[in-house]
This record gives C-alpha cells, sequence and structure tokens, in this order.
C-alpha cells in the first residue's frame, strides 16, 4: 500500500549493533558452530575414506601375502610406512583394503536398517492401531536386545559371510531410524496439508509417499547417515571377536586382534594404526552428522 | 451411482438431517454433534457460528469426510455422503473442498505453488501436464497471484497468499460446495478483507455453495445469507443472517453478539478519570519505590 | 507523579541467521499511573517485541536494544541490574496463551503461591496460600479451595488466565503488560476477561500495557493508543480520537477492513447475568467457560452504551 511516513529530521536511525555483538549473536554462533563441525568432520572421514576408496589403484604391496623378510617393520620402514606385520605384510595396505571391507558392510547395513526404518516407521505412525502396536513392541524388543551378544549368535548360527553380517548390523539398527520417522510421521499427519491431501481422495500410502515423507527425510537421513560409525564400530567388533569376515581378508577388528598379544613387546603400530583410522572415521562421521543435522533443522526452522 | 434421485433445480445442494458424530476417549464417549440440521441451497452461502466445542468444525470435517457421522443423513445433490462407502465417495469427493483456518500448515512445503494448486487435477486424471500448469495459473490468477508465484514455494509467501492458494487449490477440483473452516480467522484484520472479497467474488463468478464455519460475526455478516448457530454439538438458533445478526431471539446468541467488539459502534466505556484518581490517591498514600 | 514507563526511541535490532531486522524501529511513549496504553497493530508490526524488549525478555544473544526506557524509574535498556526488583512485582505479565503460560505438572495453586511468596518474601507458605484463595476469589474463580489442587490441562482458557491475572494483580504492581491477553479464547469469555482487568483496574489503579490486535478490544480497554506498523508508530492519540477520525491512512485503512456489525436489538436488556452455570456436558475439549463466573454481562456494544 503507502508508505509509512517517518518524522523527515529522524531518518534512519544508525544501528547500534556492534559487530563483536554480531560475532557472538545466537545466530552467528550456532552457524559457525555447524560449520566448524561440518568441516572438521568431513576433514577427519576424508582423511580415511578416501584413500581407502582408492585402495585398488594406489600402488600398494599385497595386503595378503606377506614378504617373509620384512616382518614386523616399524612405521616409516622404507617402502611401508605404517610398518609391517610378523607375516610381512604390508600394514597400510591392510588397513586400507580392509577399510574397503567395512565400509562396504557399513554402507550396505545403513541403506539396509534406513529402508526398514522409514517403511516401518512411516506405517506405523499413519495408520496407527495394531500396525504401530505391532511395530513399536517389535522395535522396543529390538532395542531392549543386547547388541553384540546377539550378533555373534547369528554369525555363530549362519556363518560371518558379508551378507550374513550386513544383514545382521542392518537387523540391530532399524530401530533408530524407525521411531524417528514414526515420529515426525505422527506430527505431519495432523497438519492440514495431509487433510486437504484425505480429501482429495489419495489413498493413504501414496499420501505417506507424496506427502509426508519428503517432508521428513532430511532429518532422517542426516540420523542414518550418523549410523555408519555405529555400523563400522560394530562390525570392527565382530572381527576383533574372531566373528567377522575371516583370515587372510584384513579387516580392522582382525588386524587389532592379531595384533593385540604383540603389543605387550612392542610392537604397538598393529594395535594403534587400524585404531586410529577406525576412530577418525568415527568421530569425523559424528561430527559432520552432528553439523548436518543443526543445519537440517535450522533450515526446516526458518521454513516454516 | 445408487440412492441418487433426479434433483429438481429448487432443491437444496446440501441437506443436512440428525447428524450425530461421537467420539470415543477411554471407554466414554462424548458427543461432538448432537442432531444437527440444516440445509444450503445451491449458490447459497450458510455460516455455522459458534465457539469451541460447539461442533461447528466437526461438521466441516464430516462433510469432507474426514471424520464419519455416527448417524443421521448428509443429502448432497440427492446422495447421501453420511453412509456412502469409500469406494463410491471417491468420484464424488472433488464435488466438496474445504479451504483450512491454518495458512502456515494447510500447503505441503516442499512443493510449489504451481504442484500444490496442480494436484487435484492430477488426481482426477488430468494426465497433460501442460494443461494442468496452464490451469494452474489460471486458477492462482483468479486469487489474484501473479504467475511468477508458480514456480515459488510455500514459504515464501505470507499468510493471506497462502490462503488463497489454498482457495486455489480447492477450486481445482472444480467443486460444487466448498467447506471453508475458519478460512479467514488467522489473517490479518487487513489481509481478512481481501480474501473475503475474494472469497465473495468467486462464488458469484464461479456458481459456488459455501459453508462458511467462523466464530467472527462480523466475517458472517459479511459473507453469508444465512446463520446456524450451535453450542456443545447443539443447534441454538437459525435463520437469515440480518434476523440472528440484528435480531437475536436466544439468549446464547444474544451472548454472543453482546460480546462482538465493533470499534466503530462503541460509545463511552467506564470512567477512566476515577481509574487514574484512584491512581494518583494510592501513590500519594503510599509513596511506593521499588525496593530491589 | 512521575510516569509508569517512559520510553524514548527505543530501537530493537533482531541478529537473525537472516541478517539483522529492525523490528521496533524508534518508538516513544510514556504511561502514565493508572493509564492503560494500547499498542495496536498486525503480525510483524513489532508490538509484541516492544513489550517483550521492555521486560528483557528477549536473549542478550538475539536481541540487540537501543535507545531508552525506563519502568516504575528503573532503565530496563542499559542494564539488567533491576529486572529483579521489576518482574513479578512492580511489573506483571498476562502472557497470550495461558495454558502454555504455566507449568503443567505443578497445581495452580502452587503456582499462583509461588508467584506471591516471590513478590512478598515476607509471607510464609499458609499465608500465601490464603492470600492466593483471596485473590483467585477476586477473579471471580468459584470453589478457590477446589481449584488451587487443579492442574493447569484440568481447567478452561478463561479460567487459566483469571489465574494468571490473580497472579499478576498478587503482586500489586504499577504495571500491567498484557500481551493479547485474550485472542486464544473465545469470544464470550473474552468478555468476562476484560471486564475482569477493567474492574481490577478501577479498584487499584493499575497502569496497563495492552498489545492487541483487535481493535475492539482497544476501544474498549484503552486511554491512548499507538497504531504500529513495522517497527514505527504511525499514529497516537486518545482512543477515541484515533477510532473515531483516523488521521493516517493506515488506520483508516485498519478501521475500514474491520467487517461492521451494525446496530442490533438486544431484547431483553434487564436480562440478569446467569445465577448458575449451566450444566457442562462431559467432554475433553469443551471450553463454554461459565466457570461460575458471576461477572458476565456489563458489556455492552451498539445496542447500548457501555
Amino acid at each position: 500500500m503507502t508508505t509509512t511516513d517517518l518524522p523527515t529530521a529522524d531518518l534512519v536511525r544508525p544501528s547500534a549493533v556492534t559487530a563483536r555483538q554480531l560475532r557472538t549473536s545466537g545466530a552467528a554462533r550456532r552457524a559457525r558452530h555447524s560449520t566448524i563441525k561440518m568441516w572438521a568432520g568431513a576433514v577427519c572421514a576424508a582423511i580415511v575414506v578416501l584413500p581407502v576408496l582408492l585402495a585398488g589403484v594406489l600402488p600398494l604391496p599385497d595386503p595378503v601375502k606377506g614378504v617373509l623378510k620384512d616382518t614386523s617393520l616399524p612405521p616409516l620402514s622404507p617402502g611401508h610406512l605404517l610398518g609391517t606385520d610378523p607375516n610381512g605384510r604390508d600394514l597400510l595396505s591392510r588397513i586400507l583394503h580392509g577399510g574397503q571391507t567395512s565400509l562396504l558392510i557399513g554402507v550396505l547395513a545403513i541403506v539396509l536398517s534406513g529402508l526398514i526404518g522409514v517403511v516401518a516407521g512411516s506405517v506405523a505412525g499413519y495408520y496407527g492401531g495394531w500396525v504401530d502396536v505391532l511395530v513399536s513392541r517389535a522395535l522396543e524388543a529390538q532395542m531392549s536386545l543386547p547388541l553384540l551378544l546377539m550378533l555373534l549368535l547369528v554369525v555363530a548360527l549362519f556363518g560371518p559371510s558379508i551378507a550374513v553380517i550386513t544383514l545382521v548390523i542392518a537387523v540391530a539398527q532399524w530401530p533408530e531410524p524407525a521411531r524417528l520417522t514414526r515420529a515426525l510421521v505422527l506430527v505431519e499427519r495432523e497438519k492440514p496439508y495431509v487433510a486437504a491431501a484425505q480429501v482429495l481422495g489419495l489413498r493413504r500410502p501414496l499420501i505417506i509417499l507424496r506427502h509426508i515423507i519428503p517432508n521428513i527425510l532430511p532429518q532422517v537421513l542426516v540420523v542414518v547417515f550418523l549410523l555408519l560409525a555405529q555400523a563400522v564400530l560394530l562390525e570392527s567388533s565382530l572381527s576383533f571377536l574372531g566373528a567377522g569376515v575371516q583370515r587372510p581378508y584384513p579387516t580392522w577388528g582382525g588386524i587389532i586382534s592379531d595384533g593385540r598379544e604383540l603389543f605387550v613387546i612392542g610392537t604397538w603400530w598393529l594395535v594403534t594404526l587400524p585404531g586410529v583410522a577406525i576412530a577418525l572415521l568415527v568421530v569425523g562421521v559424528n561430527l559432520l552428522g552432528d553439523g548436518l543435522r543443526d543445519r537440517v533443522r535450522r533450515t526446516k526452522a526458518g521454513a516454516a | 451411482m445408487s440412492n441418487e434421485t433426479p434433483t429438481r433445480q429448487d432443491a437444496p445442494l446440501l441437506d443436512v438431517s440428525g447428524l450425530v458424530i461421537e467420539y470415543r476417549r477411554d471407554g466414554e464417549s462424548f458427543r461432538a454433534v448432537d442432531d444437527v440440521s440444516f440445509s444450503v441451497a445451491r449458490g447459497g452461502c450458510l455460516a455455522v457460528v459458534g465457539e469451541s466445542g460447539s461442533g461447528k468444525s466437526t461438521i466441516a470435517r464430516a462433510l469432507v469426510r474426514l471424520v464419519k457421522p455416527t448417524s443421521g443423513s448428509i443429502m448432497f445433490d440427492g446422495t447421501d455422503l453420511a453412509t456412502l462407502p469409500e469406494r463410491q465417495l471417491r468420484p464424488v469427493r472433488h464435488r466438496i473442498q474445504m479451504v483450512f483456518q491454518d495458512p502456515y500448515g494447510s500447503l505441503d512445503p516442499h512443493l510449489t505453488a504451481e504442484q500444490v494448486v496442480a494436484e487435484p487435477m492430477a488426481v482426477r486424471g488430468e494426465r497433460d501436464a501442460a494443461r494442468r500448469r496452464a490451469r494452474a495459473a489460471e486458477l492462482l490468477d483468479s486469487v489474484g497471484l501473479p504467475t511468477s508465484a508458480l514456480q515459488r514455494k510455500p514459504h515464501e509467501f505470507s499468510g493471506g497468499q497462502r490462503q488463497r492458494i489454498g482457495i486455489a487449490r480447492a477450486l481445482a477440483s472444480d467443486p460444487d460446495l466448498l467447506v471453508l473452516d475458519e478460512a479467514t480467522s488467522a489473517l490479518d484484520v487487513s489481509v481478512q478483507a481481501a480474501v473475503l472479497a475474494i472469497l465473495a467474488r468467486l462464488r458469484v463468478e464461479q456458481g459456488l455453495t459455501y459453508l462458511f464455519i467462523s466464530h467472527n460475526l462480523g466475517v458472517v455478516k459479511a459473507i453469508s445469507d444465512d446463520v446456524l448457530v450451535l453450542r456443545a454439538g447443539k443447534v441454538v438458533e437459525r435463520g437469515t443472517t440480518e434476523q440472528v445478526l440484528s435480531a437475536p431471539a436466544e439468549p446464547y446468541t444474544r451472548r454472543l453478539r453482546r460480546s462482538a467488539l465493533e470499534p466503530g459502534l462503541m460509545t463511552g466505556r467506564k470512567p477512566r478519570e476515577v481509574v487514574r484518581a484512584i491512581a494518583a490517591a494510592r501513590i500519594a498514600e503510599h509513596d511506593e519505590s521499588v525496593t530491589a | 507523579m512521575s510516569s509508569v514507563v517512559d520510553v524514548e526511541g527505543l530501537v530493537v535490532e533482531l541478529m537473525t541467521p537472516g541478517g539483522i531486522i529492525r523490528a521496533v524501529d524508534g518508538v516513544s511513549f510514556r504511561i502514565e499511573p493508572g493509564e492503560t496504553v494500547t499498542i495496536i497493530g498486525e503480525s510483524g508490526s513489532g508490538k509484541s517485541t516492544t513489550a517483550m524488549a521492555l521486560l528483557r525478555l528477549l536473549p542478550d544473544d538475539l536481541a540487540v536494544i537501543s535507545g531508552s526506557a525506563t519502568v516504575a524509574g528503573h532503565d530496563v535498556v542499559t542494564t539488567r541490574k533491576h529486572l529483579g526488583a521489576l518482574r513479578g512485582r512492580a511489573v506483571a505479565l498476562i502472557p497470550q496463551d495461558p495454558m502454555t503460560a504455566l507449568n503443567p505438572i505443578s497445581t495452580v495453586g502452587a503456582q499462583l503461591t509461588e508467584a506471591l511468596r516471590r513478590a512478598h518474601p515476607e509471607l510464609d507458605k499458609e499465608a500465601a496460600r490464603s492470600r492466593a484463595v483471596e485473590l483467585m476469589r477476586q477473579v471471580h474463580i468459584d470453589a478457590p479451595e477446589k481449584r488451587m489442587r487443579s492442574y493447569p490441562h484440568e481447567l478452561s482458557g478463561g479460567m487459566l488466565q483469571r489465574m494468571l491475572i490473580a497472579a499478576a494483580i498478587g503482586a500489586e504492581p504499577q504495571l500491567i503488560v498484557a500481551d493479547e491477553p485474550t485472542s486464544a479464547l473465545d469470544v464470550t469469555v473474552q468478555a468476562g476477561i476484560l471486564d475482569l482487568l477493567l474492574e481490577l483496574q478501577e479498584r487499584t489503579g493499575v497502569a496497563m500495557l495492552l498489545i492487541t490486535h483487535d481493535l475492539g478490544v482497544a476501544r474498549l480497554m484503552s486511554d491512548r493508543v499507538h497504531v504500529m506498523r513495522r517497527g514505527v508508530f504511525v499514529e497516537d492519540g486518545q482512543v477515541e480520537q484515533v477510532v473515531g477520525h483516523p488521521q493516517h491512512e493506515y488506520t483508516q485503512a485498519l478501521l475500514a477492513a474491520v467487517p461492521e456489525l451494525g446496530p442490533w436489538r438486544d431484547a431483553d436488556p434487564a436480562e440478569p447475568a446467569p445465577t448458575q452455570p449451566e450444566p457442562t456436558p462431559p467432554g475433553p475439549d469443551l471450553d463454554l467457560d461459565l466457570e461460575g463466573s458471576t461477572s458476565g454481562g456489563t458489556l455492552r456494544t451498539g445496542g447500548e452504551l457501555l
């Protein structure tokens, strides 16, 4: 319409906001924190993930066949950046190839658990009633089981193949995305835009797929991503206990397990270095995921 | 379609009879709508007025089948919607559409305005994307929004604009009856006036029938022909807008009317000078200073 | 007699992710003892932000307040020192949504008593309790002894608002800030609450800063009004003047946009207020709110003079 008339003598008041206040304002701090987290996380994770992805093309010694004359060399030995194990196998190569296994299992597991979780959570949240009862009780039962023991049991029964381990980790992890999805769906379901879709006569699965899931997906995806760290840790724990992918294929847990007794006699690198790799990946994924979650939450709040 | 009788032009478009809607909660049943009957003529506008708990919103939701009636009939152009099974209801749904109260939740946040308005057409089988887009642009234009609005998402619009998109979406189904559930209650007064004008114009232009749910008597007067007053699920009074608002018969309606504050008409008020004198006396008496 | 509120060139800037927003851009007003000053505005006008800024309820990492403002003689802009003396004592707040303003896991009686003891530390528990009951009577809540033990979700919106008003006046404040006090309530309940506020003001002479978007409420309650738009006051004056003869385009448009109801015939002007509460049907979210209120029925619009 028309502009408001300000008294002419009193044009634009200068801003009282100092640079320092702006820097320390809640909004700026939160943005900064999430940016720092995302970068720090990305760097940590990249340090591990990038070389692992390139393991096939890098000029690395064979991770399975050792050179007998080069046993138990410490890190920074010529030709062996991270040293070798008692069988003369290059540690860097074993860590990188082992990482491929761990990452593969981890990624497949979270994709699977994400899918199961979103589907289960959506139907539980939207349909309610006995579907919700079924899913929620299954969820709770799953979460109350001791994770590692359960995994060990399944692997003992069905053998330690990549498929079994992936499946087992996925089944262990589906409750978390399911619970979040269910909660988010419960909220969205009450909103009038969902009622509008119902008034159009859209069938329920379509409403869930077309209207509800796209609006909750960013938040759920962040949580699924964060599960990668847990999946990798689970896989490493399994291989450490001997229930992972079997020798001679390298796995992080397996390398650590093999190097355990040697640790006391001074061969520290077999335990520490794979451990550092695991730690870097887990910390990186957690930081990155945390930063992403902050970003997603703020975008959602801002677009409201 | 079964149980459809041939319609006469002067028969009411909507004829609700003995409507009862009960909810169960913790084993107790609660009657949100208790034996309500009313009818709306084709092209007319009936306002349903009441406070919270009156059942007005429940009736609105029942008309679009968001809630199932416990008993009673909802005759819409010869068909009883109350008992119609879902499969038979689906092809008729497009004829009754709803405009919702909350502009900030009634549009899917991840869709563009065009997608929101085009969806009803796609649901009815319009496969040609170009035709959907053209009609969407047309509809948005009819509610006063420019073509640049098409590609924007809901969060880029103000409350009043979002309500207009909601109206355009409702019209995209080519309905006969629009149920407006407090459609202007969440809007600023200046925006409300604009949206009411749009609604009044569209009713005439498109030959629509309105059921207007509201608690705001001024808005009701501006747009409706007839009024139904509800309280605790029961009908208290009914009549033309003129009758009910200018000469209400029932005590409850009079109470509603009395509580409607109209700035332009209010004259005098409690003597402020008295209040001020008391304040002055009190301060002189206590000489109050705030203690830390 | 010094003003209860003295605001000069108040500016509130919000540091949001999207940039610095000037929610309040230089407003000045005064409130004298016993007066009701209303800030009328639509959404986004900055009216609530003004009130929040006066009470320093905006977080420091969000809002930068400049200009000058004193409440009950204390500077509230340059320092937070005096807030303890002001909040709940010299100044009381009646918020918009009574349901969310109260702690859901504590009885209303406990919360009222707590508010009283904060305002009057010399009261012991028993004294505070009986004062609470007395206050509830003053705000026309029936069966106050029983109500003390109720939880917020058991009471209707109107009753909760009366509780908050009881807490407000219990502090014997110099200023009540009412931020859209009836917007969340049904229209018949609103009448009772506004009537109560007027009655209390008459009795105690407390000054009031009222924030509202409703011109009818403003017309009823105010001495003076300020019409706010986009952070500035576009018109100020006595309420009869502003509503009767608006000068600014925006005010005129605002008044023109209020749908007219016109005069009406109140068939029974001598109709007495209901002497007993009508039976409330059972149900989870019914808000008929007769609550044994005996003060209803003193408002008249259109048909009669107030």
